[in-house]
């Protein structure tokens, strides 16, 4: 029997509609239905994984709906033990945001792991060949995902539970070492300018940039 | 009119405009309006209306529960609203949102207004 104390807390951050729900229902089976908290305007998924024979009790925090007005309430950040940073590889406004996202999960939790994704890669491939300045100023562990197609998924959120694991054992050490393995993260890669990775933007973003 | 039909048809036009047109809203705040929107304050119609329009949702839909007004004044009405209003395809939450509705020379506006989503600490 697992005991409420073992489980590991994992968050999604990032704009609405850049797929987290999508892809957190997509790792989990089809069909699957979360725990929707309208009294804490968050969406919660429970999950339950081995790690090291041992079973471990896992819940995925989605916002729902909040954000829309103001800052995640603390307590969303409260405990957790990896965040999952979301953006929309179509969207640059959403590839901006993250830096404001970013700040606030920092403020709360300064040193849990955090992995960058860019969503919707199935809308167009090249963007898998950037390398996005914020992960590495951030030094971030950066995935490429399709939450439509299924495209890395799976190893997204392993490593993320891999993480929070690892963090979860030891808050303060280890994390970094981690992090350093995990994904496909390269320091080595060139200062594109990450404007020029966004060929899809146009009407969009200017409608939600006002 | 009564105090309570004057918070009946302003929540209905409110939240009608919220929904259909927020640029619409323009026209219920003056310059000595002051709106707190969760954390962040706004005073002045401009500073509200560029609030109010950077909001990211692009639909939203408002569910009234309850509508409640007291005459603060001869000139003054307050209201508080609460409901259930839902963005694009997020899930519905709960909020209450407070308004001091004043006559003014150009007719009634918006002096004060209060918004929250309603949620628990923890």
């Amino acid at each position: 029997m697992s005991k409420p104390e073992d489980k590991l807390k994992i968050i999604c951050l990032g704009d609405s509609a850049v797929g987290k729900s999508k892809m957190v229902e997509r790792f989990l089976m089809d069909g699957y239905k979360p725990q929707q908290l309208s009294t804490y305007a968050l969406t919660l998924f429970d999950y339950e994984t081995k790690i090291n024979g041992k079973m471990v009790p896992i819940e995925f925090w989605d916002t729902a709906g909040q954000e829309r007005f103001a800052s995640m309430h603390p307590s969303y950040y409260h405990q957790a033990q990896a965040c999952i940073l979301v953006f929309d590889a179509t969207r640059k406004i959403t590839y901006k945001n993250l830096t404001n996202w970013y700040r606030e999960l920092r403020k709360y939790r300064p040193n849990i792991p955090c992995l960058l994704v860019a969503n919707k890669i199935d809308a167009d491939l090249g963007v898998t060949q950037r390398s996005f300045q914020f992960g590495k100023k951030h030094s971030l562990p950066q995935y490429f995902v399709s939450a439509a197609d299924g495209t890395n998924i799976v190893k997204l959120f392993r490593d993320t539970i891999k993480a929070a694991y690892a963090y979860k054992q030891n808050p303060t050490d280890y994390v970094d070492q981690v992090l350093a393995e995990l994904g496909n993260f390269e320091s080595g890669k060139l200062d594109e300018n990450d404007e020029a990775i966004f060929k899809l933007t146009s009407k969009e973003d200017q409608a939600e940039e006002f | 009119m009564t105090a309570q039909e004057i918070s009946k048809a302003f929540v209905q036009h409110y939240y009608t405009t919220m929904a259909s047109n927020r640029e619409g809203l323009m026209g219920l705040y003056g310059d000595e309006s002051v709106l707190t929107l969760e954390t962040s304050e706004c005073r002045g119609r401009n500073q509200i209306m560029e609030k109010i329009l950077a909001l990211t949702y692009q639909k939203i839909q408002h569910d009234i529960t309850s509508i409640d007004h007291q005459m603060i004044s001869s000139d003054s009405v307050l209201v508080v609203v609460t409901g259930r209003l839902k963005t694009d395809d997020d899930p519905p939450n709960s909020f209450t949102q407070t308004f001091v509705l004043r006559q003014g020379s150009g007719g009634i506006f918006i002096a004060n207004e209060v918004f929250r989503v309603i949620l628990h600490n923890n």
